[in-house]
């Protein structure tokens, strides 16, 4: 299968000069968001995101598609050969101007998402679980 | 910032002050950063940004009464509004007009379910709702209905009807909704069939009410806002099950589809569709895994497309068949068999046709059991069609082209040859081993569709050749009585332009309406190559 290298950003240059001075999006976490942000921003996470950033299949009655990943986590997998984990909740080197940024202006086959369905404050708890302090 | 054409600077700030003393502050968009959301994702020109279509602004109301308001404060301004559902009509637009400089009317905010009726089968829904919400909220009440999703599940049921979407639950989703409420161009309300007589409780009962039925010029069109709809439902069977048909033989493929059409003619499956494995085993459309048989390449590139005998010795080689046919049954679990046995009956008196049977879905089915590829012709809602553009490596994503034809064997024949010549004669040999062939997908009962993915690249030249091919396969399969159901904005006007009996009487008859009902062209100006008055071409 052909390897995903050649997308590029959708975003206005304000996002891109953002993302260039995180250097490609990721950083140290930020500290330790609030609890109640982090349990709704999972929920919001379920909702909007886990269609296509879902782990691999590991369940299927169909052999030859175990390990077959769905849209964004094989997109990831494609980009980073390993380097980062594809699946973005196993992530922690995300950053909210990065979750923003890629939330806003889509990337590759991620299309934009509008304020009418993910609103700036659910994007924020979002960002709050998605990079929440790990044990 | 855009401004709606023929509109001034201080006349669009007027109409937005009054858009936001309607819906609030916080729901009138017109920053660029908020106004490019409405860009569309999968645009045809994602490449050659000066060609995109891009919105003024959006306004996202709440309920109908602020849906009325917005449509009569844009004809005072003579301002075009479009409105979307979930937006997420990808490969058809998306959340992007298809006149440029309107202002989006973002119906997501009216995403309330607002009735199932568990006992006579049907719902009630906003155009916000999405199929996703719909299979939560089903699961969420124990009700026990498929979700008549296309593959993609982030679509809006009343979106996807209105734009003649399709799924593999009941295939033409429109032909479920039943009973419309819509906005009209001067911001009245009107309910279509039986939802006219103010005390009836049949809205959603009996489509037509009295009177000739006009629920069909609210879909494809631009004559009003749908705010609410009624759609059928489909009750989940104890089971479903699919077959397959296939033989070694070329010429068994006629015979075999007129049987599998009869059965569904008959009423005894819901969906059925014809294919070529060994024609179409290279084929990357859609997702698909080529198999690495360069021979299929070298007949399908050639002008005749290859002869029977020489598919025939390809596909005893690679054990392919050549002719194959398929079908889907649900209901109890004595129908179901009685219809696999009578599959074998039919199929069985073709000498070397065998019949396969798919593995049989028991309801209520375990959704973590189920495959992903799977789930939405079981009405389960998910993304997992979007993996096929990944894999692809495209970056903006994909459009189709999609003409349909009769279905029968000669036809799908006849319009995978149009289509390869039209490639073959464009030079544009990569785009013919792409599509290679395509069997007839039945969403129809009576007619088949192919669905031709173009895939959008980070080439702005090899997007324009790849638009240009377009306009040549609407065009050459439209000459031949193929053209399309559906079709991107970039595209409407091509295809409206194949329904050209009597001159065109068909959309000048779209024409007059538009210009009866909406004096000012304010509602989705071109949408279906439909435009008003004040910007039709002479």
């Amino acid at each position: 299968m052909p390897s995903i290298t050649t997308g590029r950003w959708l975003a206005p240059a304000a996002a891109l000069v953002a993302l260039a001075v995180l250097g490609l999006g990721v950083a140290a976490p930020v500290a330790a968001a609030d609890a109640s942000d982090v349990a709704a921003g999972h929920e919001l996470f379920n909702k909007w995101c886990y269609g296509c950033h879902a782990p691999s299949i590991k369940h299927s009655p169909d052999a030859s598609l175990l390990g077959s990943v769905v849209a964004g986590t094989y997109t990831l997998q494609q980009r980073y050969q390993g380097s980062r984990p594809a699946a973005l909740e196993e992530r922690t080197d995300l950053t909210p101007a990065f979750i923003d940024a890629v939330v806003r202006h889509g990337r590759n086959l991620m299309p934009r998402t509008r304020k009418t369905e993910i609103s700036d404050a659910e994007l924020a708890e979002i960002s709050a679980y998605l990079t929440r302090a790990r044990p | 910032m855009i401004l709606p054409p023929g509109v001034t600077q201080d006349d669009f700030a007027r109409a937005l002050r009054e858009f936001a003393a309607v819906v609030g502050q916080d729901w009138v968009f017109s920053s660029d950063s908020d106004v490019a959301l409405y860009d569309d994702s999968f645009s045809p020109f994602s490449a050659e940004p000066e060609l995109q279509r891009h919105a003024s602004a959006a306004v996202a109301p709440d309920t109908v009464e602020q849906v009325q308001s917005i449509v009569r404060i844009a004809n005072r301004y003579k301002i075009p509004l479009y409105a979307i559902s979930t937006g997420r009509n990808l490969g058809y637009g998306g959340s992007a007009p298809v006149y440029s400089g309107s202002v989006v009317v973002d119906l997501k905010r009216m995403n309330r379910i607002l009735e199932v009726n568990a006992v006579e089968g049907y719902m009630v829904v906003e155009p916000g709702v999405s199929f996703l919400d719909l299979r939560r909220y089903l699961d969420e009440h124990n009700l026990p209905f498929m979700c008549s999703t296309p593959e993609p599940g982030w679509g809006s049921p009343i979106g996807n009807a209105l734009d003649h979407g399709c799924s593999n639950v009941v295939g033409d989703n429109f032909g479920m909704v039943n009973g419309i409420e819509v906005v009209l161009p001067n911001g009245e309300v009107l309910r279509t069939g039986m939802g006219a007589v103010p005390t009836s409780k049949l809205w959603h009962n009996y489509r037509y009410g009295f009177g000739p039925v006009i629920d069909g010029m609210f879909s494809q069109s631009n004559l009003g806002i749908v705010t609410k709809a009624g759609f059928w439902l489909v009750r989940w069977p104890e089971v479903q099950q699919s077959f397959a048909a296939n033989s070694a033989r070329h010429d068994d493929w006629h015979p075999m589809v007129e049987a599998i059409q009869r059965m569904r003619e008959q009423g005894l499956i819901f969906m059925s569709g014809c294919g070529s494995p060994i024609r179409q085993c290279m084929s990357t459309n859609n997702g698909h895994i080529a198999e690495g048989i360069p021979e299929v390449n070298r007949l399908l590139a050639r002008r005749d497309g290859g002869s029977p005998a020489e598919w025939e010795k390809l596909g005893a080689e690679h054990n392919m068949p050549v002719s194959s046919v398929f079908g889907t049954v649900r209901g109890p679990d004595i129908v179901v068999k009685s219809v696999l046995a009578h599959a074998h009956d039919v199929f069985g008196k073709i000498p070397g046709v065998t019949v396969h049977e798919a593995p049989a879905y028991r309801f209520p089915l375990n959704v973590a059991d189920l495959d992903e590829n799977r789930k939405s012709g079981l009405g389960f809602p998910q993304l997992w069609a979007f993996s096929q553009p990944a894999v692809q490596g495209t970056s903006f994503g994909h459009y189709y082209f999609s003409p349909m034809f009769k279905a029968t064997a000669a036809d799908v024949l006849a319009v995978n040859d149009t289509m390869r010549h039209v490639m073959i004669d464009a030079g544009d040999l990569d785009m013919l081993y792409h599509f290679g062939f395509s069997g007839g997908i039945g969403f129809y009962p009576r007619a088949y569709m192919i669905l031709l993915e173009v895939l959008i690249r980070d080439d702005a030249a090899l997007n324009r050749k790849r638009r240009e091919l377009f306009v040549r396969l609407a065009q050459t399969c439209g000459a031949n009585g193929w053209a399309e159901y559906r079709a991107p904005p970039a595209f409407q006007d091509t295809v409206m332009a194949q329904y050209s009996f009597n001159d065109h009487v068909l959309r000048r008859f779209h024409e007059t309406v538009k210009d009866a009902l909406d004096p000012n062209g304010i509602i989705a100006p071109g949408k279906s190559g439909i435009w008003p008055k004040n910007l039709r071409k002479t």
